[in-house]
């Protein structure tokens, strides 16, 4: 989730979840369409290079905000053993055609990316205590856009190691 | 030939207003059409079944909808004009089942 959220003690264990990460708090995230060279767990941003720069300085997991990955990109990241974070938030928090169009690219994304070898976990994103979602529902997102159950389990539990110990 | 039902126990992100489900389900119906869209909403079938004191509500679907109202109750972000956020605690076939989880 991002920075902005909060919740009360004992709201991730009613979801389903162990632990609700936060990006800032349990590890760092970059946007790096506006600050490029910055070192992060997460990098966020649309700009091929500059996520490839990210990449190679570590970063360990990637969200692509327009939704489009290059194959440059995906090289790098299957060389750097880097995850692709797709944000449900992009479908949750979005309405009518927006949405439709999210769902569409993501779906488009996610199995461009795991035919291409990459690793992809499913993340919330949530800004706001609303826009959370539950252990099943996040389940229920990634078969929306292509993900089988058992996948959609194993990268929801993945999360946890990737950000987990932090950066 | 009976359906069968699934079963949700649903947490509310802040106050129903009502312990009166079917008062609860006039507002909440549209939400959920509008997120399933009418042609699947047939399948899902939902019926709210109880609305607990506080944020917490049963709700029941046919079980082939289950997922697809699982999936509405993700998108629904508004209700009654306030936002709001629903989050799928428990699924189970029975509703004793879930009041247990409750308790």
């Amino acid at each position: 989730m991002r920075p902005t959220c909060s919740f009360e003690t004992g709201f991730e264990k009613r979801l389903g979840f162990a632990r609700i990460l936060s990006a800032g708090k349990d590890f760092a995230e970059s946007d790096i369409d506006q600050k490029r060279g910055a070192v992060a767990t997460l990098a966020i941003g649309s700009d091929e290079s500059g996520l490839i720069e990210a990449v190679k300085r570590g970063a360990k997991a990637v969200v692509i905000s327009d939704l489009t990955i290059g194959k440059k990109l995906i090289e790098t990241m299957k060389a750097n053993g880097t995850v692709l974070c797709l944000p449900m938030s992009m479908i949750t928090e979005t309405y009518g055609d927006r949405r439709v169009r999210n769902t569409y690219k993501m779906s488009k994304l996610f199995a461009y990316a795991k035919k291409q070898g990459l690793e992809v976990s499913v993340v919330s994103m949530a800004a706001s205590k609303e826009s959370m979602c539950s252990y099943m529902q996040l389940i229920q997102l990634a078969r929306l856009i292509g993900a089988e159950e058992r996948y959609a389990r194993y990268s929801l539990s993945e999360v946890n190691r990737i950000f987990g110990r932090g950066s | 030939m009976r359906e069968k039902q699934r079963y949700l126990l649903v947490e509310a992100s802040s106050a129903i207003g009502t312990t009166d489900p079917k008062e609860f389900g006039r507002s909440l119906y549209p939400e959920l059409r509008k997120a399933i869209g009418e042609l699947v909403y047939h399948r899902v079938n939902p019926k709210v079944i109880r609305v607990m004191p506080g944020s917490r509500f049963v709700i029941k679907s046919a079980l082939q909808g289950n997922p697809d109202l699982v999936l509405a109750l993700a998108l629904t972000k508004s209700l009654a004009g306030q936002r709001i956020g629903f989050y799928t605690l428990k699924s189970s076939g029975t509703i004793k089942a879930l009041l247990k989880f409750e308790h």
